[in-house]
């Protein structure tokens, strides 16, 4: 009797076990599932080999019609034959796509192709994470790069091999109000960087109290650091090399823009509104501020919200080094932990994306760019239209390097910098200087320290 | 021989008991073990390490990420803003939702809906609670600009202000905290025996003494609980913060400890040196909590 109880006891220990652990399995990543499928498709596949269907899964971010565009140029792949099966996957924001790559990478799976934004693009290369593509790029099954613009090839290019290719770019744009301008006898858009200064005191209005009913100019709140680089880019300034060896935060040409955009906000000019109020952006639709410096982005909505004035586009102004621009937006990456078996199916995958119509097709629905040649040759309707196409002469200009987003140390460094002399008003040299120092402090603490 | 048998039985019966404990423990010590101690255990070893989740070698360092640590002007601040935050939204929250159970307390029409009220801020979720009061607080649409426009000032812009961010945080830290501690602050109150306070009343005691000898006595086990499970809960907040500020205008302005945490960790990559700052919270909530008990010795009353 007792040993029969404490038989019982034992299995009801041994159940509690197999409960939990049942649990963990419930809890297990949704890949776990798939392997029996895989098995399966496994044993007829000896008999008729050719037909077995890859199946592969791509990562993604971008709410909204960027994202949807995504899944539904994946279902085009998809039909488009019937070798490869691609599973599209929604995970967040960037920063959660990076999170999730991260995660999945540590288990030892993960997908095997993913859109990644740029700031992880040198920790996840360093790391082991980034499959070379450029052995696919310059295959016989390759991509024709001829056509990309500026040095964007460079951008994911890394000793010798390329791990992360453009795929969403985004351009800098600069949306002005046509009747402010008019009314302040301004020909059009400014063409320098200077005049751009030089607008946005003449395009500020002021009350009889003084206080500020209109601002020439809207800082965006957060991520003011990304317009900022084509500022100093243009006018021959630079924020650190590529390899992190000169970092130089403190360029005279960034201390001497700094200190204009702070002159502009003591001045009434200019503004770093709150981003619960619209931003920046909220400020230019409502007729606030003259002019914001942005991207393609908030195009539809800028266009169809602005309330009584007319909103129009142009590019960034030239500096003394001409027009060097900054892009923005995201890639495409194959990652390691693809299987060796895989890789060419998901190159195939890569290259569709990557094609002028799936290119063209995503600028369409996403407000993104078709940043190559052949791309806007298969996006013309869109580039009959006058705004679309001045925003699309940006992109010969693009500078294909994302040093300073890749760095956490740099990146931080310059954005709590520009926040402080900008909000706080915060003295720009010696802010500047304390940001330098910081930053190549922080760097040497990174995996890819000079 | 009957000794050695009674030694024998109260020995098989020690051993059933510890097997049904056992067999009663083991589900959870098992879903503790995976999914707490041995992520406990493991980040103390990461924080001896370098690594970034991601290489497959980490490389040792012994106690270089706690120099580090020390020297880090980011840890300092962000362990300022975590007290700030902490004593603030456990201290205010907990005196007025003491004043608020108190009044919950009386006989008043239509009670059980503004108990529902006063409770509804627990239950709502933080990100939806977080971008109301970011609303709010806006000086251009929020209703508080109504207010400013009509006193004809420039109303103050939280979120942008270095010294105001902090305290938007803490404002909605309260707003939350209050409902939570003020049922349990009722649930006290309403526990309380009738017949101390007829006794007591007999004798001749006034309002104020009768609040001040049996009311906050009877309370104090209450505003202790209170007091360890909110400011372990305050020291651990993130959520609000991810939302709010992100830790802006001027990072770190209003980071907190576990905000700060996340963002070493999952945005920078530095899995070692955020070890050690979870370890140093680790050891600082339990530190915090022993000092609470400890003192509660002095001013906590249990029974009657």
């Amino acid at each position: 009797m007792r040993r029969l109880r404490h038989g019982s006891l034992l299995w009801s220990l041994l159940l509690a076990v197999a409960v939990v652990l049942a649990g963990c399995a419930v809890g297990a990543p949704p890949a776990a599932p798939a392997a029996p499928a895989a098995g399966e498709a496994g044993a007829p596949a000896e008999e008729a080999a050719p037909q077995e269907v890859i199946e592969l899964t791509y990562w993604h971010t971008n709410p909204g019609p960027a994202g949807e565009a995504q899944d539904e140029l994946v279902e085009m792949f998809n039909q488009s034959q019937d070798r490869i099966r691609v599973a599209s996957e929604f995970q967040g924001g960037y920063g959660d796509l990076a999170t999730a790559i991260l995660t999945a990478f540590a288990a030892g799976e993960g997908p095997e192709v993913s859109q990644l934004g740029t700031f992880e693009i040198l920790e996840f290369y360093k790391s082991g994470v980034l499959v070379d593509v450029k052995p696919y790029l310059d295959g016989p099954n390759g991509v024709d790069t001829s056509d990309w613009p500026g040095t964007m090839l460079d951008a994911g290019a890394f000793d010798g091999g390329i791990y992360w290719l453009p795929f969403n770019v985004a351009v800098p744009v600069l949306y002005y109000n046509v009747e402010a301008f008019e009314e302040a006898g301004l020909p059009g858009p400014p063409e320098t960087w200077d005049q751009f200064f030089e607008y946005a005191r003449k395009l500020t209005v002021k009350d009889e109290n003084g206080n500020t009913t209109r601002y020439g100019v809207a800082y965006i709140y957060g991520w003011f650091s990304w317009p900022l680089q084509s500022m100093i880019w243009s006018e021959g300034g630079n924020i650190t090399t590529k390899d992190y060896s000169n970092i130089t935060l403190n360029d005279p040409v960034i201390v001497e823009l700094m200190t204009k955009l702070q002159d502009l906000v003591k001045e009434g000019a200019a503004i770093m509104p709150d981003p619960a109020s619209g931003g920046h952006r909220g400020f230019f639709k409502n007729g606030q501020a003259a002019m914001i410096l942005d991207s393609p982005g908030p195009f539809a909505d800028i266009m169809e919200q602005s309330v009584g004035f007319t909103p129009m586009v142009a590019n960034y102004p030239a500096g003394k080094a001409g027009r060097v621009y900054a892009p923005g937006g995201g890639g495409i990456v194959m990652l390691s932990t693809a299987p060796e078996e895989k890789r060419d199916a998901a190159w195939e995958f890569m290259k569709f994306m990557l094609s002028p119509e799936s290119i063209a097709y995503y600028a369409r629905r996403s407000g993104y760019t078709a940043w190559y040649g052949r791309a806007q040759e298969a996006a013309a309707d869109l580039l009959q239209d006058e705004r679309y196409r001045i925003i699309h002469e940006a992109l010969p200009y693009l500078r294909g390097d994302f040093s300073v987003n890749m760095s956490p140390a740099v990146r931080t460094a310059f954005d709590e910098a520009v926040a402080k002399i900008l909000l706080e008003l915060a003295d720009p040299q010696t802010t500047l200087d304390e940001a330098d120092a910081k930053a190549e402090e922080g760097v040497k603490e990174e995996i890819f320290a000079p | 021989m009957a000794h050695r048998q009674t030694h024998g039985s109260s020995w098989h019966r020690n051993r059933r008991n510890w097997l049904t404990f056992l067999a009663f423990v083991a589900p959870n010590f098992l879903i503790f073990g995976v999914f707490t101690y041995w992520p406990i255990l493991y980040s103390f070893y990461l924080s001896f390490n370098r690594w970034n989740f991601l290489r497959p070698t980490m490389e040792f360092v012994g106690l270089r990420n706690y120099a580090r640590l020390l020297q880090d002007e980011y840890f300092w601040e962000v362990v300022g803003n975590t007290f700030t935050y902490t004593f603030s939204v456990v201290l205010i929250a907990q005196f007025l939702a003491f004043l608020l159970a108190l009044a919950l307390n009386r006989k008043v029409p239509g009670q059980p809906f503004f108990r529902t009220v006063a409770f509804t801020p627990h239950i709502t979720t933080t990100a939806a609670a977080a971008l109301v009061w970011v609303l709010l607080l806006d000086p251009q649409m929020g209703p508080l600009s109504l207010i400013y426009n009509a006193l004809g000032v420039q109303g103050p812009r939280w979120l942008v202000s270095t010294t105001l961010a902090l305290w938007a945080i803490i404002i909605v830290g309260i707003w939350k905290e209050i409902g939570f501690s003020s049922v349990f602050f009722l649930a006290g109150l309403q526990n309380i025996n009738r017949d101390l306070y007829e006794a007591a009343m007999v004798d001749g005691a006034s309002t104020w003494h009768l609040f001040r000898h049996i009311t906050v006595p009877m309370m104090t086990p209450i505003m202790f609980f209170l007091m360890v499970s909110g400011l372990i809960q305050a020291m651990k907040a993130f959520d609000v913060v991810a939302i709010m500020t992100e830790g802006g205008p001027v990072y770190p302005a209003s980071a907190t400890y576990v905000y700060h945490l996340y963002q070493l960790a999952f945005r920078n990559f530095r899995a070692g040196y955020a070890s050690a700052f979870a370890m140093f919270f680790f050891v600082a909530i339990i530190v915090i909590t022993l000092i609470q008990v400890r003192m509660s010795e002095k001013w906590v009353q249990y029974g009657e």
